[in-house]
């Protein structure tokens, strides 16, 4: 019965950490670039009190044992990578990826991170950056008289001085990983390298595999609102049935002591 | 008498197990491809474990009550004999992810653990940094042994499905043939086996298979990508289990109790002038 119980603890702290997780997609509802988490649970080792397939006589085997588990963990919590709806902003410096890839920036701390949110802003010195500050790899500089910018689907970013010809300012890069649900998530909707998503592998936007830009607009939130809100029914009515169980295992407990 | 009062308390032992199994299963309602535990229970006659003796045999003439013994019948106790894991398919839930593939069918997708192979239906497969198609663990998924090489090979890390620079989208299909484009990559290695109930349990929603004569190739199922399967626990089932198993384990400390009240009375009463 204290396995009873432990094993409804298990099961609140499995259910709360999906709650935690739910909250913060809905309340990312209308991040743009919010990728939505997945929470995968596992179940935990069994207490085998009487192995299968153990021996009851001569030719006989018992057909199956006892075994009992002791509850659920959480296995695997990741951002699952769909991509959200396009968003039509029409503002030159808000850029989209079409399709799988990340904007490498770096961070006013000077680290490297990756970002599909593509909402940039020039600062007073022209330098393309996202509006926590961190700057574009490779660093795109637009002149002060600029007069239009346009970006084309694979990255080239030019732009139309007066009384002169058009001129490539330069070029967007994209990055992949080969397994981007390992990137961490730093907040601000950038990401991190992490040693179980691999190394970057650079590309050129639209060519082997990577997607194209599509300026003036952004990428939504992918979180699923009405999926969420199912999941966030299912996962409180789990938790309350492990309340129960805490409740019933108290109950016999507090039974049995008051026998005498 | 007191005999009797241990086969109250056997009747409570019993019930606290249940419940255990039933906290256990409560616990992963939500728990992907999680295999529900049913426990049952065994009558335990303590004549039946009793070596019968030429003690046995009545002496003088055989009345009625030799025809029909009650020895040791009286004294039955119940002990939690097994669990059977129900290995019914949990509903097929859509998530459109390229990399969850459901088992439609009786099968299980092959694994290597460090501890060797096991057998799992969870199908959200992960892509790790070098490429390999794994488990949310990190154990790689395996592939089908291919016709012709040496069959049974104990390099297990040559069935290890690679899918390093295959990028862009991966197809599998309901034989479980991993596609890249129009190129075939491999095969995943569905698993059937003869008799489920001989397979292991040993959490992580992974299964441990001891008899190899007890595996045989995949015939009745059908790999689906981009669905999973949910757990197979019925909460209004198990809530029930659960509210059956609280009064029964109470109706046993009832009957403990009254045997403690005639002990007493025993003890106490009797003999009294």
């Amino acid at each position: 019965m204290i396995r009873a119980l432990s094993a409804a603890a298990t099961g609140l702290e499995a259910q709360q950490a999906k709650i935690e997780n739910i909250a913060n997609d809905l309340a990312n509802v209308n991040t743009d670039g919010y990728k939505r988490s997945t929470t995968e649970f596992q179940d935990l080792m069994y207490e085998t009190l009487k192995e299968p397939g153990g021996s009851l006589g001569a030719n006989s085997q018992s057909p199956v044992g006892v075994q009992i588990g002791m509850g659920v963990k959480v296995g695997a919590s990741h951002k699952n990578f769909e991509p959200g709806p396009a968003k039509m902003t029409y503002n030159p410096y808000d850029f989209m990826i079409d399709g799988p890839g990340f904007f490498p920036v770096q961070t006013p701390q000077g680290e490297v991170a990756y970002t599909r949110a593509g909402a940039f802003h020039v600062d007073s010195q022209g330098i393309l950056q996202l509006s926590n500050g961190s700057k574009m790899i490779p660093q795109i500089v637009v002149p002060s008289n600029a007069l239009n910018v346009a970006v084309n689907p694979s990255g080239e970013v030019r732009v139309s001085l007066p009384g002169a010809a058009e001129a490539i300012l330069g070029q967007i890069q994209l990055v992949n990983f080969q397994n981007e649900q390992g990137l961490l998530a730093m907040g601000d909707g950038l990401y991190k390298v992490s040693l179980a998503s691999g190394s970057p592998i650079l590309g050129i936007p639209g060519e082997n595999g990577m997607g194209g830009i599509h300026q003036g607009a952004l990428e939504g939130s992918n979180v699923n609102v009405a999926n969420s809100m199912v999941d966030m029914i299912t996962t409180q009515r789990a938790y309350e049935m492990g309340t129960k169980v805490m409740g019933v295992a108290d109950q016999m407990l507090s039974a049995t002591v008051n026998i005498k | 008498m007191a005999s009797g009062m241990w086969t109250a308390a056997a009747g409570a032992v019993a019930q606290a197990q249940n419940l255990d199994v039933i906290a256990n299963n409560l616990a992963n309602s939500d728990t992907g491809a999680f295999k529900k535990d049913t426990p049952t229970f065994k009558e335990y006659l303590s004549t039946v474990e009793r070596i019968h003796g030429p003690g046995d045999i009545p002496r003088g003439a055989i009345k009625d009550k030799d025809l029909y013994p009650l020895d040791g019948r009286d004294e039955s106790y119940v002990v939690m004999d097994g669990t059977h894991t129900s290995y019914r398919q949990g509903h097929l839930r859509v998530t459109q992810s390229q990399f969850d593939v459901a088992m439609d069918g009786p099968g299980f997708l092959e694994v290597n653990t460090p501890q060797g192979v096991r057998f799992t239906r969870q199908g959200s497969l992960k892509v790790a940094s070098d490429g390999r198609l794994v488990t949310a663990d990190g154990n790689p998924i395996l592939a089908a042994e291919s016709v012709g090489v040496a069959p049974k090979s104990l390099d297990l890390a040559s069935r290890f499905i690679n899918l390093r620079d295959r990028g862009g989208h991966i197809v599998i299909n309901g034989q479980g043939e991993i596609f890249s484009g129009e190129t075939l990559v491999t095969r995943l290695s569905v698993a059937e086996f003869r008799d489920l109930s001989q397979l292991h349990k040993i959490g992580g929603q992974l299964f441990e298979n001891k008899n190899p004569a007890n595996r045989v190739s995949p015939e009745h199922t059908l790999v689906r990508q981009g669905l999973l399967e949910s757990s197979n626990v019925n909460p209004i089932e198990e809530m029930t289990n659960m509210i059956k198993a609280n009064r029964l384990f109470e109706t046993d400390l009832k009957a403990l109790k009254t045997y403690g009240e005639l002990l007493g009375k025993e003890a106490n009463e009797v003999g009294k002038l």
